[in-house]
């Protein structure tokens, strides 16, 4: 069975719209998850197509809601998906993510943490390693943009 | 109608191996709601993705948890060398394979014992663990480890087996699976261990759907998905492979799959033995994943479906390394399948789900 995942971008707004179409296609849920990145969290929410043992192919839909600020509420689609409130809850605990409407909410408290929203603290490592990428980046391409002028030079 | 009482079940008991706790809402001796709660185990693992490189990170994953230890690191490895683009030796794929099938038998036969333990048959649960060993014997010739196996590694895998050492697993197998289908016998057809199993714990086919419910805790209720039918990785090279299902949903029927996988684990694992290609164990990985790039895969770990998704960012370092595990996925139809149940069988319940707590938060 040929299997394939794919990456498509989502809006905040239609977040719930999407969960409700794919509950009502019979799409299953996988997992949601949060990504910390310098322009907000990224949020992808993963679906499976429904398939049978004879289909020639499987697929795996991650749909990227990007850039969720601090100021915004996401829904919780645990009104389509209960499952997803262990991963809702865990976003909210590690990404600070504001959701609301979870059906089993802990309002904070499903991870006790020592640091609050621990996953958008980046490390110092973790920023060195970044200068340094930058830097080696900056490097290729000035390079590559010399070596282009001298062969247009020549 | 009785009075409502709220019994805290955890996160310390004789028969979670691992701290979960559940508010049982409880009428009478019947269980009206359970709602449960984690934390106790978290160690903010994903977050060493960002000071441990990508090749490092592996020995991480595989310390997510004991049982599952070589499931994680493939999967890691297996993420990362989407992510990078990287295609690893044949007969490096089925390495892994041969070595994650006989992580699975060891894990069923771990949890069958657990099982057996927790209503009491304890000389089933020893024999279980006696037959397990037999498979830890295996992974320490194979590996040099019982449970952390730092075998897996991104490019392929760090050490090979010899004729002889397939030989020895061969012959193991063989001796394991006779014993195995005594003690099948025991566990499935003595009529206290039904007394116990049977009808208990009823989840259906449509609230195992609706919960999204993976892994054996899936099959048993009929639903026909195994991320090993899709044929990904090393399982490609099997002529066939059809889910053990059963429909009766209880937890009779999630004992008998797991029983059952151990057989057709077993039978995996003999095929690709006797048809493993010559060639190397693994190539060498350059460089670091794209500044953007990211992958998603999914592996079919003892417990059911592990989703993993990683990010790069330019550098040694992954951005972002995420790992969904199906204890996760499967606590919602828990709490559904404990609904309506007697106190006396909430354990049961909790344990043929099979939970791993540690991989759960990571």
């Amino acid at each position: 069975m040929e299997y394939s995942q794919s990456f498509l971008p989502l809006d905040a707004t239609d977040i719930l719209e999407q969960a409700q179409t794919c509950k009502n296609a019979g799409w299953r849920f996988v997992q949601m998850l949060a990504v910390n990145t310098e322009t907000g969290i990224d949020l992808i929410y993963t679906y499976m197509v429904p398939f049978d043992a004879k289909d020639e192919k499987a697929e795996l839909v991650n749909y990227k809601v990007t850039g969720v600020d601090k100021e915004t509420t996401i829904p919780s689609i645990t009104d389509f998906y209960l499952e997803a409130f262990v991963f809702e809850n865990e976003i909210h605990d590690l990404f600070g993510v504001k959701i609301e409407g979870i059906a089993i909410d802990f309002k904070g408290n499903f991870y006790s943490l020592k640091q609050r929203e621990p996953m958008t603290i980046i490390s110092q490592a973790q920023l060195e390693a970044r200068e340094k990428a930058k830097k080696i980046a900056a490097a290729k391409a000035a390079k590559a943009a010399k070596a282009a002028k001298e062969g247009k030079g020549e | 109608m009785g009075k409502s009482t709220i019994i805290p079940f955890g996160p310390q008991h004789p028969v979670l191996p691992e701290p979960l706790h559940l508010d049982l809402v409880v009428e009478d001796e019947r269980v009206i709601q359970a709602i449960p709660q984690i934390g106790f185990v978290h160690r903010g693992l994903e977050k060493l993705v960002e000071t441990r490189d990508y090749n490092q990170f592996v020995y991480v994953a595989e310390r997510i948890c004991g049982i599952c230890a070589l499931g994680h690191s493939l999967g890691y490895a297996e993420t990362v060398e989407g992510l990078m683009g990287v295609e690893i030796p044949e007969r490096a794929e089925y390495l892994r394979v041969i070595w994650h099938e006989l992580s699975r038998v060891h894990s069923h036969i771990l949890w069958l014992g657990l099982a057996a333990d927790a209503f009491g048959f304890e000389s089933l649960f020893m024999h279980c663990w006696r037959l397990r060993e037999r498979v830890l014997d295996v992974f320490e010739q194979t590996t040099g480890g019982r449970v952390i196996f730092s075998v897996i590694k991104v490019g392929g895998v760090e050490r090979d087996i010899t004729q002889f050492q397939a030989h020895v697993i061969l012959d193991t197998l063989v001796g394991i699976k006779d014993e195995y289908k005594q003690l099948c016998k025991a566990f499935l057809n003595d009529t206290s261990v039904q007394t116990r199993l049977v009808d208990v714990g009823y989840l259906s086919y449509e609230d195992a759907i609706n919960y999204s419910v993976v892994g054996p805790f899936a099959r048993a209720s009929n639903v026909n998905y195994d991320v090993r039918m899709l044929g990904k990785g090393g399982y490609k090279y099997l002529d066939t492979f059809d889910p053990i299902l059963d429909g009766q949903g209880d937890c009779y029927a999630r004992a008998k799959v797991r029983a059952l996988e151990v057989i057709q684990s077993i039978e995996i694992i003999e095929e690709l033995l006797s048809k493993l290609p010559e060639g190397d164990i693994s190539v060498p990985v350059k460089g670091s994943p794209a500044d953007g790039a990211e992958y998603s895969n999914i592996l079919e770990q003892p417990r059911g479906e592990c989703y993993y998704y990683a990010r790069g960012n330019g550098t040694k370092y992954l951005e972002r390394m995420r790992m969904r595990t199906p204890t996760s996925q499967n606590l919602a139809g828990m709490t559904s399948a404990l609904a309506g149940c007697d106190l006396a069988d909430v354990n049961m319940i909790v344990l043929t789900i099979d939970p791993c707590i540690s991989c759960t938060e990571r």
